[in-house]
């Protein structure tokens, strides 16, 4: 068995076997997400209703949280400890450490989930029916809020991991630069610090202790403001992984090779500086905050489309060369050049194609005072369906499909179904995504469980909402269709034998790091940067929704949203505190 | 750092894109004169709401010639009033504030759209034009009986609206 | 494009180029009815759309695989 052809997981056992963990983890919540998805879909729109309406956000919240918190996640920190122990060529410091964050995510997912899932009982009195936002007043069982802690906690502690494993590679290797795939690591680490400041501080200082009842009451636009410090980062952590795989695979993919590693790296500290001074787009029509704050993350927001842009051309002039490597000629003949029986091509590229929709809708969404069309309307989650849902979700899938071989020794038991897959993907999230945004237009809701109303009816410009209803069912339809075939296609290739020569290697970029100035590599000073800004995008609004409305807030009740059990244990608890309620 | 030609022509594309959507959000905040809901409508105690002036008898008040104030309250799962009657071609502005959970608040049909936050009262200023009636939707998730939450904004001809209608119905 | 050589090389690249332009054509009915209020009726145009393009594709795997033959 040649280098050449020695798999990741004959090199690397141990930590090929927490990649595989942490796989299986993330695609448990996927097919339990997607359940709940296809459930969502058919009660929304009226075609089938197997659940009460009030249960619908319990479905809601589990769908949410399952599928951009776990999925999501699980699937990164596997793939970054491949691209990490990949490109550094270093097993991790302590390989106990690494078993022992990847613990610790397992656990707070399971206390997370299984609070929210407990909502469907009304018999016990746990439920977190908050939604993946939990907007206080409406308040979760403790157990929820702890159990994210615990999760992001993990993370934090996968950073640390490494960091460490990176600062022992470069004692080794002083003058080098990063590789790449760890220079992304690092990179997305850093944001992810920055990031979970806000949502820590919230549920830290904030959430848990309301919920155990040790403080009475919180501030709501304060809790939401710190909420959505995190919240629009964390779409970045999602997408960060899947532009590792367009960056680092797509173009082996293609049968070329990456275009430019400098861009990469931009790219990358772009993401470090603008993803998170801009949370504030997601309240823009919020009271309590000043215009000028809103102004100031909405110019922030457009520069932050930039990173993606250049990601565009990077992508497509990577594929353009793979083609032409593959014997591709012409303007746009060299498209039929490319590998597309290839699922992890395929999927890769469609996702790619409907990502350019979802950044498209997300310049609408941007747009400070044409938000005030799409707010809170079902084209929000049309738009983030085509952005996670599709460039971040399809692309985990497409690049598992390449990965999963050399993880495992095992050849994927069906490329054709694995194509199929991928192009059933596509064609559901097209169908549902565009039933969303036109529904949005019209005004229709989202996070709603009956989106029928009787004192009005929706205008339509062209067709039916009876017409949308079905469009999105039948998106959606095909969505669980489609995750089915992707998860059925795993598991049985576990059933083939392992064979040898399934290793895959990754080739240099046309341009590399050498192209690029090192400062580019210097962490701790676009770390130290990324601070400023935020603190310039927050330290000015947050000041004033405190002083306005003060830290704890004027007094209002809380909502836990279900009926509590006859016994709650808490109230013991508190009584044995001496605090009250 | 060597950059390929057609990545530099790309970049200079979409900063061009980019500062262009800057200056079109502008001209609307600016030109067009489309302001967005701020903290101009004060603070407010949830809890008291039964005692605040205004927000104690939800309603629609003459303020000026062709001017109004129309005071809302959301709450699970109800908008205080229902319907909201004001007449035509007049200037509304809703003052909204919420006696428990955040809730949404949007005129179905147009771009009258609002947070709901409890403690913070969203001020917005809104044109109204020929009679008709709009449905007014609760987007923000706010309990079981979310889905349930609708109201209704009824614009009547001139010499129909008569003050008595804003508070009561 | 080489004269003579088939449009497509593979059935994966048909099975893709069909779903693309299946979705393009269906996105096309949406911007239409948005930007000029036209209401093209969804089933008559996204069924005839696609047989028109399920017979293109079974016309270009007949060229790819005669032209396998041939060569």
């Amino acid at each position: 068995m040649s280098v050449e052809q020695e798999t990741f997981a004959d090199r690397y056992p141990e930590e090929a076997e927490l990649v595989r963990r942490s796989f299986l983890v993330a695609f448990t919540a996927l097919g339990l997400g997607a359940l709940f998805g296809i459930i969502q879909a058919l009660h929304r729109t009226n075609v089938l209703r197997l659940i009460p309406s009030t249960d619908y956000y319990t479905v809601l919240t589990a769908h949410g949280v399952l599928l951009v918190i776990v999925f999501t996640i699980f699937y990164l920190v596997g793939l970054y400890q491949w691209a990490v122990t990949r490109s550094l060529d270093r097993s991790p410091t302590n390989i106990n450490f690494t078993r022992s964050w990847l613990t610790l995510m397992t656990i707070g997912s399971v206390i997370t989930g299984v609070t929210i899932l407990l909502g469907f009982v009304d018999q016990i009195g746990i439920s977190a029916d908050v939604l993946f936002t939990f907007y206080a007043p409406l308040q979760a069982h403790p157990l929820f809020y702890t159990g994210l802690v615990v999760f992001i906690i993990g993370t934090w502690l996968a950073g640390v991991d490494w960091f460490r494993t990176w600062l022992h590679w470069k004692q080794d290797n002083p003058d080098e630069r990063i590789p790449l795939q760890t220079f992304m690591v690092l990179t997305t680490m850093i944001m992810w610090y920055v990031a979970t400041i806000g949502v820590a501080i919230a549920v830290l200082f904030f959430l848990l202790p309301w919920s155990l009842g040790l403080i009475d009451t919180v501030n709501p636009l304060l809790t939401r403001t710190l909420f959505w410090f995190f919240g629009h980062p964390v779409v970045y952590f999602w997408l960060l992984p899947a532009y590792m795989l367009w960056y680092t695979v797509l173009p082996k993919l293609a049968g070329g090779r990456l275009f430019s590693d400098p861009l990469a790296r931009v790219v990358f500290v772009l993401f470090v500086l603008l993803s998170t001074p801009v949370g504030i787009h997601h309240q823009y029509v919020d009271p309590g905050i000043a215009e000028g704050f809103k102004f100031i993350a909405m110019t922030n927001t457009m520069f932050l489309l930039l990173p993606s842009l250049l990601t565009a051309f990077t992508v497509v002039a990577s594929m353009e060369h793979g083609a032409r490597q593959r014997g591709g000629e012409g303007l746009f003949g060299w498209l039929t050049a490319l590998p597309w029986r290839d699922p992890a091509f395929t999927g890769m590229a469609l996702a790619g194609l409907m990502f350019a929709a979802g950044g498209f809708s997300g310049m609408i969404n941007a747009g400070m005072n044409i938000n005030y069309l799409v707010h809170n309307t079902i084209w929000v989650p049309g738009h983030f369906h085509l952005t996670v849902g599709t460039a971040v979700a399809l692309t985990m899938m497409a690049g598992t499909y390449w990965l999963w071989p050399q993880l495992t020794n095992r050849r994927l038991y069906s490329r054709p179904i694995g194509l199929f897959q991928v192009v059933t993907w596509f064609g559901g999230m097209a169908l549902m995504s565009n039933s969303m945004h036109v529904a949005g237009l019209y005004g229709v809701p989202r996070r709603t469980a009956e989106p029928q109303y009787s004192g009005f009816e929706f205008q339509t410009a062209f067709g039916s909402i009876a017409e949308l209803n079905i469009q999105l069912a039948v998106g959606g339809t095909l969505l669980f269709i489609s995750t089915l075939l992707f998860l059925g296609n795993l598991t049985l290739s576990l059933g083939n034998p392992k064979v040898e020569g399934m290793g895959q290697s990754l080739p240099e970029p046309l341009s590399g790091p050498e192209d690029s100035p090192r400062v580019l590599d210097n962490m701790k000073l676009w770390a130290g940067i990324a601070l400023v800004l935020v603190l310039l995008a927050y330290a000015l609004p947050l000041g004033a929704i405190i002083q306005n409305g003060g830290l704890f807030g004027t007094g209002g009740d809380a909502y836990p949203v279900s009926v509590l059990g006859s016994f709650d244990g808490l109230d013991a608890v508190r009584e044995l505190l001496g605090v009250g309620r | 750092m060597h950059i390929h030609q057609y990545e530099k022509l790309w970049l200079g594309m979409s900063l061009v894109l980019i500062v262009g959507f800057i200056a079109t959000i502008t001209y609307g905040a600016v030109g067009v004169g489309v302001t967005m809901v701020d903290d101009s409508g004060g603070n407010v105690d949830p809890n008291a709401l039964d005692e605040h002036p205004e927000f104690s008898d939800p309603g629609v008040q003459k303020v000026g010639e062709n001017e109004y104030e129309a005071y809302v309250v959301a709450r699970q799962f109800i908008f205080q009033p229902d319907p909201i009657v004001v007449p035509a071609n007049s200037t509304v502005t809703f003052y909204v504030t919420s006696a428990d959970v955040i809730h949404g608040f949007a005129v179905v049909g147009t771009n009258a759209n609002t947070m709901v936050i409890p403690g913070e009262v969203a001020e917005v200023t809104v044109e109204v034009n020929e009679p008709g009636e709009y449905g007014i939707v609760c987007h923000e998730y706010c309990g079981s009986g979310h889905h349930t939450m609708e109201g209704l904004l009824r614009v009547v001809p001139e010499g129909e609206y008569n003050s008595s209608d804003g508070g009561e119905q | 494009m080489n004269d003579g050589e088939p449009i497509v090389k593979t059935r994966g690249g048909l099975l893709v180029a069909w779903a693309f332009l299946l979705v393009f054509g269906f996105e096309l009915r949406t911007a239409l009815g948005l930007f000029l209020g036209l209401d093209v009726p969804a089933v008559p145009y996204l069924g005839t759309l696609a047989i028109v393009l399920t017979l293109f594709a079974v016309l270009a795997d007949f060229q790819r695989t005669s032209a396998q033959r041939g060569a």
